[in-house]
């Protein structure tokens, strides 16, 4: 359904390399190329290089994915800060979701995303992995424990 | 406004094999005509409403199928709105008459999806979302767990809470003949069901079904039924979460609410029954919210204290939602709209909700990209 060459290409640079875009106006500064700022709507927008580090604001492990993405699961969903202001939603990888901390040090990694099929494109993107080493024993409480408490 | 809500009808939601999508526009246009003072040719003008016929059976647009299974002759109209689209279509026909375009409208939402497989209805509820999020395989119970835990942590709401909703919802289904699961749930059958996205499980979600609701709409004229819409609003927000300031409220639905009661003249507070989008347990906790009847990080007192359950101080969702009647997202936000009509014109049997005369209905289209919020009272028959 999604095995599509010249789509893929025409999102590819931005897949990768990402950019984020600040606005003049309102001073905040969205993840992707925007031509509209999606606060106040003006075309003020000045686009460069998305930082590639931020931290975890908040995060879901998916177990009922689509069926494109059936083989990975579970996989982590992250909402993260860039350092430069920009938030964005994107894949957390190289961790498991009971390490997750808020505020957790992140970085961008350039991962396979999708198979277009047996003899199709194989789509890469960005996703983000923990900057330092994760060690198990130091293990914080898990964000699944926490929500069942109610007092995460 | 003043539209009138002439008649109302459909099919019971569920698993339809037996139905094809001709099928249950045949059978929610039969029944609905069934309780119209009239007949198929009383009516000017269909709008029809769907969702995913073109994802789910490749039939990009419903007009030519509906002119030939009906056999309907006027003018036909075709409205996409996300899963919110039955809400934007029960709008658009009273817009139609409201301008004079139409006299009598009949309002079809039919969805046929249940031929997917579950990881490809997955696909199609991800396709609602922003394309970056759909590349990325986020999902729409990932963008409702997201909020979900945001909304927990700064609330202190919890698993159980978002269990009471679900129960709620499947005890008033246990009196509604129509809905898809009509029977009890407990709190720790929900709570400790499968994970989907964590934090939500599967029995904080509703299943995505086959369905056909119908309603017909008309000028109030001298024998009309009493039940009017009088005020439409529609909100919409920034497909991307991580673009938006607050995941704890849909700002879709406070800008939807916010016209549809200016519009009707009419407070939260005067709300006597609603029908809410529980697509998620979190959804209905928002909109409990988010629709003006209880303040920010206040809907869990409400849920705890029963006061949005049938005999409470404004029920909600009385026909047990989208999480036990079934979402059919082309068909549901009609049935919502012909659920508050039961309710105004004291049909509803054992789910009525006593002296139920303002009532509004909630629709949202996906991650809360969009939302139409309707509201309708009963007129006084002039004697």
């Amino acid at each position: 359904m999604r095995d599509n060459v010249p789509d893929s290409w025409r999102r590819q640079s931005d897949h990768v390399i990402p950019v984020s875009s600040h606005c003049r106006h309102c001073r905040e500064t969205f993840i992707h190329e925007r031509h509209a700022c999606p606060r106040c709507g003006r075309g003020t927008m000045t686009v460069k290089p998305a930082s590639t580090a931020g931290v975890v604001e908040s995060w879901t492990e998916i177990f009922d994915p689509p069926e494109e993405f059936h083989r990975m699961r579970p996989y982590i969903i992250g909402l993260i800060r860039l350092d430069d202001g920009a938030r964005l939603s994107a894949p957390i990888v190289d961790v498991e979701s009971g390490m997750l901390v808020k505020g957790m040090r992140v970085e961008a990694v350039v991962r396979k995303v999708y198979v277009q099929g047996q003899d199709g494109l194989i789509e890469y993107g960005t996703k983000y992995r923990p900057s330092m080493k994760v060690i198990k024993e130091s293990k914080p409480p898990s964000g699944a424990s926490l929500a069942k408490s109610g007092k995460q | 406004m003043d539209v009138r809500v002439a008649a109302t009808g459909g099919v019971r939601y569920g698993e339809l094999w037996t139905l094809g999508i001709g099928d249950l526009m045949r059978a929610a246009a039969a029944d609905v005509l069934k309780n119209f003072d009239g007949d198929m040719k009383d009516i000017d003008t269909l709008v029809l409403s769907n969702c995913f016929a073109g994802r789910a059976l490749g039939i990009h647009t419903l007009i030519p199928l509906a002119y030939d299974e009906l056999g309907f002759r006027g003018r036909i109209f075709e409205v996409t709105g996300s899963d919110a689209t039955g809400g934007f279509a029960v709008q658009r026909a009273a817009i139609l008459i409201e301008s004079g375009v139409a006299q009598r409208v009949l309002v079809l939402g039919v969805e046929k999806i249940g031929d997917l497989l579950a990881s490809q209805v997955q696909s199609a509820l991800s396709s609602l979302l922003g394309s970056e999020q759909v590349f990325q395989g986020q999902t729409l119970a990932s963008d409702y767990a997201l909020m979900a835990r945001q909304y927990m942590e700064t609330y202190g709401v919890t698993l159980r809470d978002l269990a009471l909703i679900s129960v709620k919802n499947h005890a008033n289904a246990s009196l509604n003949p129509m809905a898809q699961f009509p029977f009890p749930l407990t709190v720790e059958q929900a709570a400790e069901s499968q994970e989907i996205a964590s934090p939500l499980r599967a029995l904080d979600a509703a299943s995505i079904c086959d369905g056909a609701s119908a309603l017909i709409l008309e000028k109030p004229g001298k024998n009309s039924s009493p039940v009017s819409i009088v005020g439409l609003g529609e909100g919409r927000d920034l497909p991307g979460l991580h673009d938006r300031k607050d995941l704890t409220s849909l700002a879709a639905t406070r800008e939807a609410a916010q016209m549809a009661y200016e519009a009707a003249g009419v407070s939260p507070q005067e709300i006597d029954v609603a029908e809410v989008h529980d697509v998620y347990s979190i959804a209905e906790l928002m909109a409990i919210e988010d629709l003006g009847f209880a303040r920010p990080g206040q809907a869990k007192t409400w849920v705890r204290k029963g006061r949005t359950a049938l005999g409470g101080d404004l029920p909600v969702n009385p026909s047990g939602g989208l999480k036990a009647c079934g979402h059919a997202p082309g068909a549901t936000g009609v049935r919502q709209a012909a659920e508050i009509a039961v309710q105004l014109s004291a049909s509803a049997g054992k789910r009525q909700v006593a002296d139920a005369s303002v009532g509004l209905s909630h629709s949202v289209g996906g991650n809360g990209s969009q939302c139409a919020v309707t509201i309708f009272r009963t007129i006084a028959i002039r004697g």
